[in-house]
């Protein structure tokens, strides 16, 4: 029940993933404004950010759908959550208005303050099911099952071998 | 030899073989982690140069090419009689007349070059809260009227590309001689006129919003018609790219 509880994770979190990376790919000069918007990082690193963040994204949630490398995948996950709730909580205690430009739509946004607890209880929701993963990553229909098989049962299938032969 | 120990040789030869397999199986997943991982590298790293993520235009382009020439408290670039007429009203601390800038930059001038737009840049101080924003204001128009206009380009997406955070502008308020000189070089007429506002250029920029009702940026007139900016820049952007594509009037 556990395990199709990590492939419910992996599919809602890598589908936000892959939607909030593919909203925001053709449009990199927005991406840019909405990290920029945030004012927290240094200009030329918040450029760098918002130029690879959308494909990272992208990647970081087709790895979760196809259970590619998943206790990373989470990890990454749960960072960039973390990241984004501390960024969410700056401007929200900075008294900044702003969209938190998560799905391509950033911007100013005089009603802002109404939405950051809803924006802090979603990743917050996305943050934890990235741990669950990053704790539980061996789930059913992964490719790190045909890539990374349980160790246990290949080498008892070894020692079965060694000891027919014997 | 007896029962005992061929028992116990089985078992040591059985231990080393799972041994040498754990090894072999280590080495087999570390091998393919690091392959995978350098595989989702190389895809992050094409998408973001796809997307032109890489490709940043910077003021290194070439101002050469287009005519420029200086108007009333405005930078008009290209050919007055081409199909389409681009006005844009802009904050040179404005975070989405960045935005505007970086996406436009490129395709405005290389059109403009060609003769089919021309485009009115209109710097203004709307964003007085922030010191930043006259003083960079001043300095370009100090370029704009002492140097040249294909100085005042320059100058103009210099600021866009070293543009601060609106909270942070006064710590880059010491940078503005600095990049007034990158331009310029040790020019002491524009190094002069930088030090006191140039009154009549601010009146003349402010008569300009009056005129147009201009209460944000950045506010775009596309042939004489204001786009809408509630929908985001990329949507500014698109619509003034369609228009020059099709040379519509």
């Amino acid at each position: 029940m556990i395990r199709w509880l990590g492939v419910l994770a992996r599919l809602v979190v890598g589908g936000v993933w892959i939607w909030a990376g593919l909203a925001k790919l053709p449009h990199p000069d927005t991406s840019v404004s909405a990290v920029r918007a945030y004012q927290l990082l240094p200009t030329g690193i918040a450029d760098t950010v918002g130029q690879v963040l959308p494909m990272v994204e992208v990647v970081i949630g087709a790895c979760l759908v196809l259970g590619l490398l998943i206790r990373f995948s989470a990890v990454v996950s749960a960072l960039l959550m973390v990241a984004f709730l501390i960024g969410i909580i700056s401007v929200w205690s900075r008294g900044i208005e702003i969209n938190c430009g998560c799905f391509g739509n950033g911007g100013p946004n005089p009603n802002a303050s109404r939405q950051y607890p809803w924006e802090i209880a979603r990743d917050t929701g996305l943050l934890l099911a990235s741990l669950f993963l990053a704790w539980r990553p061996r789930t059913p229909l992964a490719l790190d099952n045909l890539l990374f098989p349980p160790l246990e049962s290949s080498y008892e299938t070894e020692e079965d071998h060694v000891e027919a032969k014997s | 030899m007896s029962k005992q120990s061929r028992e116990q040789s089985r078992t040591e030869r059985a231990a080393a073989v799972r041994a040498a397999q754990a090894r072999k199986e280590r080495n087999r997943r570390f091998a393919l982690v690091a392959g995978v991982l350098v595989l989702l590298g190389a895809i992050v790293a094409g998408g973001v140069w796809y997307s032109g993520g890489g490709g940043k235009s910077t003021t290194t382009s070439d101002t050469k090419s287009v005519t420029l020439a200086a108007g009333d408290a405005s930078l008009d670039m290209g050919d007055a009689s081409a199909p389409v007429k681009v006005v844009i009203y802009e904050d040179f601390l404005c975070p989405y007349c960045r935005e505007l800038e970086t996406s436009t930059r490129d395709f405005l001038q290389q059109n403009a070059a060609k003769g089919k737009v021309y485009v009115e840049y209109h710097p203004i101080n709307l964003l007085r809260q922030y010191d930043y924003s006259a003083k960079a204001m001043n300095a370009w128009a100090a370029v704009l009227t002492h140097a040249s206009p294909g100085d005042a380009l320059e100058l103009h997406n210099l600021f866009y590309d070293k543009q601060p955070y609106e909270e942070q502008s006064n710590e880059s308020l010491g940078s503005i001689e600095g990049w007034v000189k990158d331009v310029v070089g040790d020019d002491s007429a524009v190094m002069e006129a930088i030090k006191t506002q140039d009154t009549s250029f601010f009146a003349a920029a402010q008569q300009a919003m009056t005129n147009d009702h201009i209460n944000s940026t950045p506010t775009v007139f596309l042939d004489g018609k204001e786009l809408p900016n509630t929908s985001g820049v990329p949507q500014m952007v698109t619509a003034i790219e369609n228009a020059v594509q099709q040379g519509t009037k």
